[in-house]
């Protein structure tokens, strides 16, 4: 009998194992509202334009998860390699359209839309699966805060500007679920694998 | 007091790790791995040229296997002073990405790292001395 114990307690620890990822926290500021729900932080609504001039906004993105970053084409620190790592992603669920890649411009200066499309066709991505954004540098930055990262120009650093090289996981409900540094290929794979536990996530 | 056969033992205890770890260290300064030269590329190269010298698709070209390096053995270290703009074919592909130039490197540094890049992917490639880098350097176009 205890043998016996022992072999189910076995099996149920793979089964979970197997089938158990822990589900993904929501991250952010929250609140409650008068009647105890927790309201989380979410993205508020934009639009920008992206290398083949589409304007993408909210309604892009509606219902899918998303990974969002900020680089500039002229930057010489950390872009690069965030770009290669992007790549990976772009490349595992170019098949899959629950998934975008926006990629946002800090630099509205210089990244103008020809700019962006010479710089994404030299990536070989494909628009619809990674929009590269340009738009009003306030609205940018702006954003950036609503994603809880930060940019700013700095003289001293190569390039002229210095941000985050954060990759930041977005649900379809436009809360933020996680933040990866995208320079690093082993957080970069963790990101893969919370998109798919996303992907099995039920709407809440 | 003391019993020499557990000072022995403790010595022996403290000993041990610290050889393991000595031996450790020279064999990476051997290998050339997490060496002066590795330290050099991954800070002031790698985040565009990569890990593998692999550049980035069609933005960013190779360091491996390209003829720019036999061809320039000692002039890198002006290219990489002075950075570069404008088109450069590497391989048959143009590429067309701005590389800044690099002002902080001491023409030491930069003897470390061109050894360090002739190393990895151009063996063949004569080292570069100190005297020669730092001649060149004095005269950049």
């Amino acid at each position: 009998m205890r043998k016996l114990l022992f072999i189910n307690g076995l099996i149920w620890l793979i089964a979970s194992c197997a089938s158990g990822s822990k589900p993904l926290p929501v991250l952010g500021f929250r609140q409650t509202n008068a009647a105890g729900d927790t309201i989380y932080h979410t993205i508020p609504d934009f639009s920008f334009v992206d290398q083949d001039s589409n304007i993408v906004t909210q309604s892009t993105v509606a219902g899918k998860i998303y990974v969002t970053d900020f680089f500039f084409t002229s930057c010489p620190t950390i872009c690069p390699k965030m770009k290669a790592q992007m790549i990976r992603i772009h490349d595992e669920f170019l098949g899959n359209d629950s998934i975008v890649l926006l990629s946002h411009s800090i630099d509205s200066y210089y990244d103008s839309v020809s700019v962006l499309k010479d710089y994404a066709e030299k990536l070989g991505i494909q628009t619809a699966k990674w929009h590269l954004l340009t738009g009003d540098k306030d609205k940018i930055w702006g954003i950036a805060s609503e994603y809880l990262v930060s940019v700013a120009n700095d003289d001293q650093e190569p390039g002229g500007y210095i941000h985050g090289g954060h990759f930041i996981l977005i649900d379809p409900q436009r809360r933020i679920r996680g933040y990866y540094d995208g320079t690093n290929g082993a957080e970069v794979t963790r990101l893969m694998k919370d998109i798919r536990i996303l992907l099995h996530e039920q709407p809440s | 007091m003391s019993n020499p056969r557990k000072n022995i033992r403790t010595l022996i205890w403290i000993g041990w790790p610290l050889l393991v770890i000595g031996g450790l260290l020279l064999f990476r300064s051997i290998s050339g791995k997490g060496g002066a030269g590795e330290k050099l590329y991954q800070r002031h190269c790698e985040n565009c040229h990569m890990a593998e010298g692999e550049g980035l698709k069609q933005l960013i070209p190779p360091l491996k296997g390209s003829t720019y390096f036999e061809q320039n053995r000692t002039a890198m270290a002006c290219l990489i002073r002075k950075g570069i703009s404008g088109p450069i074919v590497v391989g048959g592909i143009e590429y067309n990405q701005p590389m800044p130039g690099n002002e902080i490197l001491t023409p030491s540094e930069m003897t470390i790292l061109i050894n360090f890049l002739r190393k990895k992917w151009y063996q063949q490639v004569p080292a570069v001395t100190f005297a020669e880098i730092d001649s060149v350097l004095s005269s950049c176009p």
